[in-house]
């Protein structure tokens, strides 16, 4: 049986709660309730740590991480911006830490060289299946590769800021909230990583 | 500056453009220039593709990855506070989490359905496109022609739901102008589905949806939903109109778009969630359309879990796991 068999006990339909209510009870000492936080915004977290590293095991540890820095520091927050931006910095500047150290290191996240060739890490990762027209999967196929090479030479902020609006929807005010810095600075650096992707995906689309 | 120059420099603000990141001003000067030039339109149609093509490289982590994260954070949460009254149930707790899109959200800035709305309204029309699924087909019915015709071809820019429960959205349109009301009024309505369709921005997209799956008893909102988990190219989008669907995975209109989905949508976690939708009232009718995609699944899908589901559910219909 898949590991989706054992869970699925639907909550409560139409019982809203207060995310401030959450998060002093939380902050009181309920694990009940900062349990529903985590599991109100894990998800959005682990998507963007895995988008971000392009690895299973590195977003993993920044899933960790984040919660548990939340966890710990949860008595500092004072609603001075919202929750999910004060989570989103924390996760951002972990993911960041990583893309940095692995700029340093010139660590190649994804691919690993076995004795059965390359393999690519995220294969383990629900993908495009082979379906229809094979020209087109092809081409899908090639368009996919370039992004993904495209998406690993941005500049770790570059790649944050892209991340953070192109897939996540956030607005650039905001952007500029959880990294720390202006909504301008987060234009400018969104303008350069799109006009990256422009040059290089040009031939394609 | 020479109209190459300026045609260059245009071109440079699409991006931009298409997430809505202009000012005002800044918009004027693209739109104007598009009105009279060919070759930039058909450039700013260019950059929508390259938009389309990165929305195709989004990951969305499996279930299994989310249930190890929820289960190593459980693990560590007890290291942090073992003498905490509630570890004992932790274990169960974290088993029970799994999936939160099918489970539903109940923090309320996720679901401000039937609530006051507040429309902050922008400027500028006609920068949105489609956001279809180039390789779904077009399910919805009505809803499919819908535009915003009543709002003189204005665009909806920005939604976000707001802390009272209310609904904000931002409409481009050829003056800026702030309305208010519920989802029940007429025009906060007729935005919202508008925006779920036709928005550029995936983002504001899934925002939509998410704000509409609060409705999801209203026909119009279902069938929204329904067009939304066939067409739309976000994973994110589809995730979440699938969410608002779950209750009502009886009706065959739902069936048949679950159905669909498990045939040709290209995520796994899309085809997991909906198998789950599917599989979640034991017992419930099949129409024969979907025990016909059932059987199909078992020849052609790759992964284990969704073939399983399948299997399991023709098991308890008492049909055949395989097409004769």
């Amino acid at each position: 049986m898949g590991p989706l068999a054992s869970k699925r006990a639907v909550p409560d339909e139409g019982t809203e709660v207060d995310e401030a209510e959450l998060i002093r009870a939380a902050q009181a000492g309920d694990r009940a309730a900062f349990e529903e936080l985590v599991r109100a915004y894990d998800k959005s977290v682990l998507r963007l740590a895995m988008n971000l590293l392009r690895s299973p095991e590195d977003a993993r540890d920044v899933y960790q991480e984040t919660f548990l820095r939340v966890y710990r520091n949860l008595q500092q927050f004072r609603f001075d911006c919202s929750f999910h931006t004060w989570l989103y910095r924390i996760a951002t500047n972990l993911c960041l830490d990583q893309l940095r150290k692995r700029k340093v290191r010139r660590e190649e996240p994804t691919v690993l060289t076995t004795p059965d060739g390359t393999l690519d890490r995220m294969d383990s990762v629900p993908e495009e299946r082979v379906d229809g027209d094979p020209l087109r999967h092809l081409y899908s196929g090639q368009i996919r590769k370039r992004v993904k090479e495209t998406l690993a030479q941005l500049t770790p902020r570059e790649k944050m800021v892209f991340e953070l609006r192109h897939y996540e929807g956030l607005r650039l005010k905001r952007i500029g909230e959880v990294l720390g810095t202006s909504e301008e600075a987060a234009k400018n650096c969104l303008f350069r990583a799109t006009q990256k992707m422009r040059t290089a995906l040009g031939e394609f689309v | 500056m020479s109209e190459s120059s300026n045609c260059a420099a245009v071109r440079e603000q699409f991006a931009l453009l298409l997430y809505g990141e202009l000012s005002f001003d800044e918009e004027e000067r693209v739109e104007s220039h598009l009105d009279g030039c060919a070759e930039c339109r058909q450039a700013l149609e260019h950059q929508k593709a390259l938009h389309d093509a990165i929305d195709g490289v989004a990951v969305t982590p499996s279930p299994a990855l989310l249930n190890r994260c929820r289960e190593d954070l459980s693990a560590l949460l007890d290291r942090e506070h073992p003498e905490s009254g509630i570890v004992s149930g932790m274990r169960e707790w974290w088993r029970q989490l799994w999936l939160p899109a099918v489970g539903g959200w109940k923090v309320r800035v996720l679901r401000p359905a039937g609530a006051l709305a507040l429309l902050a309204m922008g400027f500028l029309a006609a920068k949105a496109t489609p956001g279809l699924n180039i390789f779904g087909v077009n399910q919805g019915g009505a809803y499919q022609a819908m535009g915003l015709g009543d709002f003189g071809g204005a665009q909806v820019r920005n939604v976000s739901a707001q802390p009272d429960g209310s609904v904000r959205i931002v409409l481009d349109e050829t003056r800026q102008r702030m309305i208010s009301g519920n989802l029940d009024d007429r025009q906060v309505r007729v935005l919202l589905l508008s925006a779920a369709k036709d928005a550029a921005d995936p983002g504001l997209r899934a925002q939509t949806v998410s704000i509409l799956t609060g409705d999801a008893d209203a026909e119009d909102i279902r069938q929204a939903l329904v067009f939304a988990l066939a067409n739309d190219r976000s994973t994110d989008v589809r995730l979440k109109a699938m969410e608002g669907l779950k209750r009502f995975a009886g009706e065959p209109v739902v069936q048949s778009a679950l159905a669909r989905v498990l045939l040709s949508d290209e995520n796994t976690g899309v085809r997991t969630q909906a198998i789950d939708v599917l599989s979640a009232r034991p017992g419930q009718d099949l129409d024969r359309q979907t025990v016909g995609a059932l059987q199909e699944m078992m020849d052609r899908e790759d992964d284990a879990y969704v073939r399983e589901q399948c299997e399991r559910m023709l098991r308890s219909i008492k049909a055949s796991s395989g097409i004769y």
